[in-house]
């Protein structure tokens, strides 16, 4: 590790530690709108399925859930074979004739964090997914017996009685999925290593690496004041009392 | 809109039981299969060598009980705490 003339600290990589902390805040941020943007719109078509019944739905909603299961170090390393560059998503993106070459997918900074947003809602859909489904199972199905009568079709059905209803279960599912994004740590770890630094992982290589517990203890305070703020701001928006109900 | 939803669900299940099954077909497989430009997605040669390695190497057993009892335990406590909890119409 060399202190440059301006007493920043600069890595063996030649990255300035500083621009890597300034850096570090907006990769949760980051993952958090991908997680509720990218995660949650297919999980709720996916609950809204699951709630129905069809031939073998208790197969399909346990081989769904086995992810949930997957301790993440497990899903990380599992991941590794599907993104690695001799990994088993450009075998098959080159076997459709997709690609020639193989994609680095931990490689820039953008799409590492869609690799980790990816291999993160492999994981935790699941999750939401129960979360959401409860939410529907709690519907009572008299309403949408009346809104049929009422001439209403699926998705006027969706749109003004399974989304309302629903809107308790879904600022859970945000809450829990959006702090879990926050706290991400062993995934982009594993997966792509110190190159995607998060606060969390931050806070760890500042602890265990460079001995500084001071930097490392107030990287992990602002990591809980965003995970407080953020909250805070989503119950202000959608409203406390959707929590309580 | 059945077929939609049918080839919806399969794509989901293909998501998620996918990298499952590349973590038991890594497992079983020689590492010339897997550690190459072209991975084969079936096992060709099946080697059971990496599951003798783990089960026969003596540092398995500790963390396996561990593992186990922790888990068995609180699965254990969990039932018990249900079957208190709940009422007997709900059950």
């Amino acid at each position: 590790m060399l202190r440059s003339k301006d007493a920043s600290i600069v890595s063996r990589s030649g990255t300035s530690r500083h621009s890597v902390a300034v850096s570090v805040p907006v990769a949760p941020v980051m993952f958090v709108a991908c997680m509720a943007g990218v995660g949650r719109s297919p999980t709720l078509v996916l609950a809204h399925l699951l709630a129905g019944r069809f031939r073998g739905q208790g197969l399909v909603r346990v081989l769904l859930l086995i992810p949930l299961g997957v301790p993440t170090i497990v899903a990380a390393s599992t991941m590794r074979y599907v993104f690695g560059m001799v990994g088993y998503l450009n075998e098959v993106l080159y076997r459709l004739g997709l690609l020639t070459l193989p994609i680095d997918w931990t490689g820039s900074r953008w799409l590492a964090v869609g690799t980790v947003a990816l291999a993160d809602a492999w994981k935790v859909t699941p999750l939401v997914m129960l979360i959401l489904l409860a939410g529907l199972q709690a519907i009572p199905r008299e309403l949408y017996e009346a809104a049929r009568t009422d001439g209403a079709g699926p998705w006027q059905q969706f749109w003004r009685i399974t989304l309302p209803l629903l809107r308790p279960a879904l600022t859970m599912a945000f809450i829990i999925r959006g702090v879990d994004a926050f706290r991400i740590f062993a995934l982009p770890l594993a997966l792509v290593g110190r190159h995607l630094p998060v606060l969390s992982t931050f806070a760890y290589v500042e602890y265990l690496e460079y001995g500084n517990p001071h930097t490392s203890a107030a990287s992990s305070a602002l990591l809980l004041v965003m995970i407080v703020m953020t909250v805070g701001a989503y119950l202000r928006l959608a409203g406390s009392e959707e929590v309580v109900r | 809109m059945k077929a939609g939803r049918g080839l919806f669900l399969m794509v989901l299940i293909l998501s998620a039981a996918g990298p499952l099954y590349l973590l038991l077909k890594v497992s079983v497989s020689p590492p010339a299969e897997v550690m190459t430009p072209h991975p084969l997605l079936l096992p060709h040669a099946v080697t059971w060598r990496f599951w003798e390695r783990v089960l026969t190497s003596g540092q398995i057993t500790a963390p396996l009980w561990k593992s186990l009892g922790v888990a068995s335990g609180v699965a254990l406590l969990a039932l018990r705490l249900l079957r208190e909890r709940v009422p007997e119409s709900h059950r």
